[in-house]
């Protein structure tokens, strides 16, 4: 027999209803948060940006050169060495790999202010969620009402809406030239738009997800089969072309394409349906695909790659284990190495790859260039509880976007400036 | 704030509505302390509100439908945050072992995507129309209706080949 709207009541309704615990709700709790949430909203500020720590926190240079580090690898201050595998594992020998464009040196900042980004309409919560390359454009969210919330763009600090069709839009990445590209479901069918200038183009191909764009807006992601849901990498040469799908392993049944650099190759992931994990996977411009290397011998196919900057990539390794740890490739090198300092993902590691994320204190972190920065609070850390999140860094690391909580848990949009 | 009559008020409305609150937490989630989270955020938000929804004309539905935001939100926003797996909402994590209800049709229903899973929770376990549902979740009744049809379908393909009749007889 045939589920459909005939007897679904009568299935459905053979759930417990009763929850079998006594309660452990507090009402006078309750009270005492909601009073002190209103307290904290009556005596938010408005207008520009806020800068509410002006705490400069000198950084704090760790070596992190392999070759003296090589017994140590519990060090905690994660040297960046390769996994514990002997013999076969690469080091990181950073000074020696070649960058695609060669950047002008530029000093690791000595330190960092942070301040709250401003929210339209005095909404409470919002987040950052992507950056350009320049730290310019900030893009994020924020949440007026609950189940709703509100697309927002920073520029150079300044707060402006955007709208996008489809609920749960986000903004997953942009270029400095002002474009960014999002996903949203409309109906429960996906769909990936290029936003720009105040418009919002939906790309062609049916049901799909836009992951990333380059500086010559082509765009990557996933087209979904709405019936089946398999997953296929695809790339949209301009944001009107028909999606070309990328070639999968002949082991894989599906795939995720998650970023693009400048120079074309495409980073993400593949994997066999039947399994929730994946290996992560690049293709050249040419559309030739290869599976990256693991961090670590003993996984094979729990690591995945999620973003791409001149010829660096970033992802995570150990998929649904307690020990996920970031990892960064050198596409040209192929060298991989295991960044054990952030509990959160690492960010895009941007054009010299350094990377953000939190530390196991809460607190955020820049890891640069053999250096590690720490970022000031927002408004306070908590060990374990990912307080503050920096989410973007800038090509020259001035920039960095991202989110930290106040005492009450209300998430807030941040920007560190560094110098 | 130095309201007693609305703090009275906001008290003896939440501590009538509580097992009711709780059930709908509990049948959306699978889980006591989940729905307890969810509960407690929801009587928070409403706290806050309190004194501008406390005359409202359908409190019990605005509150309901808070609930039920909360219960949709509450992975959205600890996504944003613990973006460990970062994987996109879509993809939804199997629930861990915390589940109480660990009947075949509880995890299945837990695998639907979490509007649709409100949705069927709504029509077919409290028997509400589409337009109050639509109220409820702050969307069109068009897509509640696109929504019941997706969520039955997902529904029905996590449940397989198990016959209805052997679903309607466990617990």
């Amino acid at each position: 027999m045939h589920l459909d709207e005939s007897n679904a009541g009568d299935l459905l309704r053979t759930l417990p209803g009763e929850p079998p615990l006594p309660p452990s709700i507090d009402i006078g709790r309750a009270m005492h948060a909601g009073r002190r949430r209103r307290r904290l909203r009556r005596a938010a500020l408005t207008g520009g940006a806020v800068v509410l720590t002006v705490l400069a926190v000198t950084a704090v240079p760790v070596a992190l050169r392999a070759t003296s580090h090589k017994t140590d690898t519990t060090a905690e201050s994660s040297s960046a060495p390769p996994s514990p595998a002997p013999a076969s594992a690469p080091t990181s020998k950073e000074p020696t790999q070649k960058p695609t464009q060669e950047l002008p040196a530029v000093a690791v900042p000595k330190s960092c202010t942070a301040e709250k980004l401003p929210v339209p309409d005095n909404v409470a919560q919002a987040l950052v969620t992507a950056a350009d390359p320049t730290g310019r454009f900030l893009y994020g969210r924020s949440y007026p009402t609950s189940g709703q919330h509100q697309l927002l763009l920073w520029t150079d600090g300044k707060a402006t809406k955007i709208d996008i069709p489809g609920d749960d839009p986000t903004i997953n990445a942009a270029n400095t030239a002002g474009y960014a590209v999002a996903t949203s479901l409309t109906d429960d069918h996906w769909a990936g738009y290029v936003y720009h200038g105040g418009t919002a183009t939906k790309l062609p191909g049916g049901d799909a997800w836009a992951n990333g764009i380059n500086a010559g807006n082509t765009v990557v992601g996933v087209k979904v089969d709405p019936v089946s849901g398999l997953r296929q990498p695809a790339v949209w040469r301009t944001p009107a072309s028909q999606p070309d799908l990328l070639a999968l392993p002949a082991d894989a049944t599906n795939g995720e394409a998650r970023a693009i650099d400048d120079d074309g190759t495409v980073v993400g992931f593949v994997y066999d349906n039947t399994k929730p994990d994946g290996r992560a996977y690049a293709w050249a411009p040419d559309g030739t695909g290869r599976a990256l290397p693991s961090p670590d011998k003993s996984i094979t196919d729990a690591y995945v790659a999620y973003t791409v900057r001149n010829g660096w990539a970033t992802g995570i390794v150990g998929l649904r284990t307690t020990s996920v740890a970031g990892v960064r490739w050198n596409l040209h090198t192929n060298q991989v190495e295991t960044i054990r300092s952030f509990t959160s993902r690492p960010s895009t590691a941007n054009a010299r790859g350094w990377m953000v994320g939190s530390d196991m204190q809460g607190r955020g972190l820049l890891v640069a260039g053999g250096q590690q920065v720490q970022l000031p609070d927002g408004y306070l850390h908590r060990p374990g509880g990912l307080t503050n999140i920096p989410q973007t860094i800038s090509d020259d690391g001035r920039i960095i976007g991202g989110q930290s909580d106040d005492p009450a848990g209300v998430i807030h949009a941040m920007r560190w400036r560094c110098i | 704030m130095g309201d007693n009559s609305a703090d009275q008020e906001y008290v003896e409305y939440v501590t009538a509505r509580l097992p009711a609150l709780r059930r709908l937490a509990y049948v959306l989630s699978g889980d006591s302390h989940r729905a307890d989270d969810v509960v407690q955020q929801t009587i928070t938000t409403l706290y806050t509100r309190w004194s501008k929804i406390r005359q409202a004309e359908h409190l019990d539905r605005y509150v309901r439908s808070m609930l039920v935001n909360t219960f949709i939100d509450e992975r959205r926003l600890a996504w944003a945050k613990v973006r460990l797996f970062a994987e996109p909402p879509q993809r939804e994590d199997p629930r861990s072992g915390d589940v109480e209800d660990r009947s075949v049709l509880r995890a299945a229903l837990a695998r639907v995507p979490r509007r649709q899973q409100a949705v069927l929770v709504l029509r077919f376990i409290y028997d509400l129309p589409v337009t109050e549902v639509a109220e409820i979740l702050g969307v069109s009744t068009g897509t509640v209706k696109s929504q019941t049809s997706h969520g039955l379908t997902a529904l029905r393909r996590l449940l397989g080949e198990q016959p209805l009749a052997a679903l309607t007889k466990e617990r």
